[in-house]
């Protein structure tokens, strides 16, 4: 599949009175066309400024990069028309109105009127920003306020949207809203999006792929499902069985790490596609009657505690 | 091409609306100037200075009323952006460079002419002086200083781009020291030798002797010549100023201060 995002040996440094001050430190980055891909890492760690290196806010201090085929020092301005960008606490003049908003970007990716009504209507519809079309940006709430950011990043019907923290600060609600109206748009549009939140649920759900970055560094990178393969994380395995006797055996089954009796059969048994499996069919085979049953995954972010824990010492990379 | 200018444009007449700071510059502070200096110099003729004292003086006022409102059109583009922290929106359409100049030029040289005739009307009922007598050098006076503001206004973006917002109070410090070697109270003969070297580089100088001639204050063959120097050094200083703007964006890209904002 074409790539909308291809990125190597990028490196940023931020030399300040004299000394040297990496943020990024030689990334790779694949995005494939029409993805959500999930960009993770703590504080600092250099994912705010992949995504202003990537949307040409910032020039990199070495490496290469591409957006849509564009070279992203080269081709900027190509790039810019492309593109929609929106960040966590997003702010504007505060005494406009969120359509004047619509309307100045609109203006300044050159559509014309026309085009910036029925985009900005659109926009104000789906995101629900009509309710508060009459108040000033200054005197919307937080959650509002970043529904007029993300209308403001799509005037331009990106084909690559950067999404730094979009939630932040935002209640349950209004998140879920954003979220969805995102992910229905990327399938109907096939629209990439880069995406970094710490709200790790939210990546979950809306990324197959992810990296993480830690030090400027990427430390894992790939399908989330495979990350949590290559870690190592178990999966708990919970069966209510009609009988807890006899269980000696799954000390020496293949795939089994742990296993012990207590509110049910709890197994920990290796993260694979083969292991539960197995465990249900040998357990039946040996006549035990399964009543009921729960497997927990490792959630991201016990991956991603894990991986930022160990400082970048283990790559969990494809 | 146009589309992209004009959401300068938009911007500004939305916050000029709005903000009432933004209106009084436009309505207010020009009148204060002209009628505080223009009384002085008022003053001095009653106490037996030059006669011309009022004339020479207004012309100075409202041609750096002129500068001013010129040179705001294009740094305010930048500090509305830095005070509302959305700086790095802009850089993330397609508007390019020649928008941004274009938009805040047109909104630049609107608002200055507006400000120019308000000023010249109420200098005209208030001190009887027609400054709209200067005619067509008028208007070329004016607009030789116009470009010299646009280059000095994007040389101002470009130290805010360059150092930070530290160096915003430029803006307003800038219109003061330059007014002090434009000759816009005074004639330059009076300052000293090496001030008067800045005076000569300066174009708002030879626009302000110029127009000043051509009102009858000073010699009629000093009027064309003295307009022509205005204006070459003028396209100097905003070829120098679109050059340092651009440095300007590309510095900001490398240190991040485009981001901050």
């Amino acid at each position: 599949m074409a790539l909308a995002i291809e990125v190597s040996g990028l490196k940023k440094n931020f030399r300040e009175k004299g000394r040297d001050s990496w943020a990024v430190r030689g990334i790779g980055l694949k995005v494939k066309k029409g993805e959500i891909y999930g960009f993770l890492g703590p504080n600092g760690a250099g994912k705010s400024t992949t995504i202003f290196m990537l949307s040409t806010l910032v020039t990199p201090t070495s490496g290469r990069a591409r957006v849509l085929g564009h070279d992203i020092v080269e081709e900027a301005n190509d790039i810019r028309k492309k593109m929609g960008i929106c960040v966590s606490g997003t702010q504007f003049y505060y005494e406009f109105y969120p359509r004047e908003i619509l309307h100045y970007y609109g203006m300044l990716f050159g559509m014309g009127r026309k085009e910036r009504n029925a985009k900005a209507d659109e926009l104000m519809a789906a995101l629900d920003i009509n309710p508060f079309k009459d108040k000033y940006f200054g005197d919307l709430s937080t959650g509002m306020k970043q529904k007029v950011a993300i209308a403001k990043s799509l005037m331009n019907s990106p084909e690559v949207l950067f999404l730094d923290e979009p939630t932040a600060g935002l209640d349950v609600e209004v998140a879920r809203d954003i979220r969805q109206y995102i992910a229905d748009l990327a399938k109907d549009t096939g629209m990439t999006v880069l995406l970094t939140s710490h709200q790790l649920y939210e990546v979950e759900e809306m990324c197959r792929d992810i990296s993480v970055i830690n030090r400027g560094r990427i430390i894992a990178e790939g399908g989330i499902k495979r990350i949590r393969e290559r870690m190592g994380f178990p999966d708990v395995v919970r069966l209510y069985l009609d009988k807890y006797t006899g269980l000696k055996f799954l000390g020496g089954m293949k795939g089994v790490l742990d296993w012990e009796v207590n509110d049910g059969l709890r197994i920990e048994a290796v993260s694979s596609p083969s292991a539960v499996p197995e465990i249900i069919r040998t357990l039946q085979k040996r006549r035990y009657r399964i009543m009921d049953m729960e497997v927990t995954k490792a959630s991201l972010e016990d991956m991603f505690m894990k991986i930022v824990k160990e400082k970048g010492r283990r790559k969990y990379v494809e | 091409m146009w589309n992209e200018a004009k959401a300068y444009i938009y911007k500004h007449w939305q916050l000029n609306k709005r903000w009432p700071g933004e209106t009084a510059n436009l309505l207010v502070y020009p009148f204060i100037g002209l009628l505080s200096i223009g009384l002085f110099a008022m003053f001095l003729q009653n106490q037996g200075g030059a006669a011309s004292a009022l004339l020479f003086v207004m012309i100075g006022v409202v041609s750096w009323n002129f500068y001013e409102h010129s040179q705001r059109s294009v740094t305010y583009a930048m500090t509305f952006d830095i005070w509302g922290t959305c700086l790095k929106h802009g850089y993330t359409t397609s508007a390019r460079t020649r928008h941004f100049i274009m938009g805040n030029a047109i909104w630049g040289f609107v608002t200055s002419c507006f400000s120019l005739v308000t000023v010249g009307l109420v200098g005209w009922a208030a001190f009887g002086i027609n400054i709209f007598a200067g005619g067509a050098f008028l208007m070329a006076n004016m607009f030789s200083i116009f470009l010299f503001a646009l280059g000095i206004g994007m040389i101002v973006d470009f130290l805010m781009l360059h150092k930070g917002i530290k160096w915003m109070s430029l803006i307003w410090m800038m219109t003061g020291i330059l007014m002090i070697f434009s000759g816009v109270y005074y004639p330059i003969d009076i300052l000293p030798l090496p001030a008067k070297m800045v005076s000569l580089a300066l174009p708002p100088t030879h626009s302000i002797i110029s127009l000043r001639a051509a009102m009858g204050l000073g010699e009629a063959s000093v009027v064309v010549p003295e307009l022509l120097w205005g204006l070459g050094l003028s396209v100097l200083f905003l070829a120098m100023g679109m050059f340092l703007y651009k440095a300007g964006i590309e510095k900001g890209k490398k240190n991040g201060i485009i981001t901050k904002f």
